[in-house]
């Protein structure tokens, strides 16, 4: 069913290369743009819990900006509106570069910082879940807030989000493919084409399909795989932690309700 | 360094803490109220008193981790107000041991004890793993100083955080019911230590209701009830004959 896949198009390519040429783009937007979205995401979500309230409000509103406006419309804005606001020189440089990347620089830009607003309030969901004496030792021993911080909290805040990055990673990638709306000919772009040039649109699109499933695996498995790095040697995770007690209460005696014994 | 705020003690050079006319709300809580207390150099001072006392509130105020809203406080020379220099220098000086321990769980036990003083004090890794290793060798949990805080016992966690505190050298610890978290055939170990520490000549300031600790190691015992110091004495008379009556309820209640 997929053999069509492999026929020759008519720039003497297989089908299938336009397909991996596809799936080049696509990785490549996600990549770059999960570091972005990482490095601002952190900054960010810092900033959304710190005592300084100039900081923590212009965090917010920085989130509040990039998660309410659809990825489309954020998209549009970087591609068509930003280099009109710019001043006359700098508009027209940005809409000069050449084809490929005028679509991914923008669509990179947009996407990194859309998934950073949204990873901005997994930090602070996480630096708020640490209790509050972890920030009273690090003061204790004379810590600044920066040291504290540095040493203290993110590390921790960071373990404790692991598990939940992992959607915002599997997010970033399914998102690159709102790109092609703004030229780029990523993953589900390439399958337009070979629909439109093939006919076979079930293979086409069925074809991606299975590309961004196995993505979303890889995805999903590189990020269990971090997280049990990254554990902190005698923590359980939450699913672990209720076992024992369980355990507990089907021993022999315990399931007695408290002041009663066994009469030997 | 200190030039701000430097105010020497008000009687005498071998006061390390002065707490004048403190007074600390929560909202409409009145938590400290008129509190005065001095503490002298080597001096082992145990607070009591029933919950809600603001003891620990006290010793909080002491190293600034509560922020205090009237009187005076001056730790080793330095008056707390609101420059992060002086609280910064003060904490440097002021080692604290918490009731939950607080111990930094993804840093190893050697770790939680270089971090400060490498990141605070500015030592080099060997010369603070060397600090670390000899202070835990000290309260005797140095086989134990790469594992991971979740990995030990909590008289164990505890025992690291009081070395952890030591290892910035500090002139005076505060102990905040160190052993009210533990199971009670832990609170042995840690009390151990404590006394060790306090026949070092360390001074100390220990919120607890180890009255056995208290005879054995206190120079004084202050009693606290609604936010004020009801009552200090030596321990002998304090326990034999308390003049309160608020203290002689204590008492009662908490020595079966």
């Amino acid at each position: 069913m997929f053999g069509v896949l492999f026929e020759q198009t008519a720039d003497g390519q297989r089908y299938i290369d336009w397909l991996l040429t596809g799936l080049g783009w696509t990785l490549a937007l996600a990549f770059f743009g999960w570091w972005i979205a990482f490095a601002v995401g952190v900054v960010v979500g810092i900033g959304r819990t710190v005592q300084n309230r100039f900081v923590a409000a212009l965090a917010r509103l920085y989130v509040e900006i990039f998660r309410n406006i659809p990825v489309l419309v954020q998209m549009f804005l970087w591609y068509f509106v930003l280099p009109e606001i710019l001043p006359g020189r700098l508009g027209d440089a940005i809409k000069q570069i050449p084809p490929p990347w005028g679509s991914f620089f923008p669509a990179l830009v947009c996407l990194g910082l859309y998934t950073a607003a949204r990873i901005a309030e997994q930090v602070r969901a996480g630096i708020e879940a640490l209790p509050k004496g972890q920030t009273e030792a690090a003061n204790a021993l004379g810590l600044t807030p920066h040291l504290t911080y540095r040493h203290v909290i993110v590390p921790q805040a960071l373990r404790l989000i692991v598990p939940s990055l992992t959607s915002e990673v599997m997010g970033i990638y399914k998102n690159t493919s709102v790109a092609l709306t703004i030229g780029l000919m990523e993953l589900t772009a390439q399958a337009r084409q070979i629909s439109e040039a093939t006919f076979q649109t079930f293979t086409a699109f069925g074809a991606a399909t299975l590309i961004y499933l196995v993505l979303a695996l890889i995805a999903y498995q590189s990020m269990m795989l971090i997280d049990r790095a990254v554990r902190i040697p005698g923590s359980t995770p939450a699913k672990d932690a209720i076992e024992p007690a369980l355990a507990d209460d089907v021993q022999p005696g315990a399931a007695l309700p408290h002041g009663m014994e066994v009469v030997k | 360094m200190r030039q701000q705020g430097a105010v020497s003690p008000s009687d005498g050079t071998s006061a390390i803490v002065v707490v004048e006319k403190l007074m600390k709300r929560f909202g409409r809580f009145t938590a400290l109220n008129d509190v005065n207390l001095t503490v002298a150099k080597g001096e082992k001072i145990v607070l009591c008193g029933p919950s809600g006392s603001g003891k620990s509130t006290l010793i909080r105020c002491i190293n600034h981790i509560e922020k205090h809203d009237g009187g005076r406080i001056v730790v080793d020379g330095v008056e707390l107000m609101d420059r992060m220099a002086d609280i910064n220098s003060v904490r440097c000086e002021v080692g604290m041991v918490f009731q939950s321990f607080n111990l930094f769980p993804h840093l190893s036990v050697v770790e939680n004890c270089m971090l400060a003083p490498m990141k605070v004090r500015g030592l080099s890794r060997a010369e603070a793993h060397e600090r670390a290793m000899g202070l835990l060798r000290k309260v005797r949990i140095d086989g134990q100083a790469d594992k991971y805080p979740a990995q030990l016992s909590g008289g164990q966690q505890q025992r690291v955080a009081i070395a952890r505190a030591l290892c910035m050298q500090p002139k005076i610890m505060l102990f905040d019911e160190p052993t009210s978290a533990l199971d009670p055939e832990m609170v042995k170990e840690v009390l151990d230590t404590m006394v060790q520490l306090a026949g070092e000549g360390m001074t100390m300031v220990c919120v607890t209701h180890e009255m056995g600790f208290a005879r054995e190691v206190a120079d004084r015992v202050v009693f606290m009830d609604q936010g004020s110091i009801v009552e200090e004495g030596e321990p002998a008379s304090f326990f034999r004959a308390p003049r309160t009556e608020r203290a002689r309820g204590f008492l009662n209640q908490i020595i079966h």
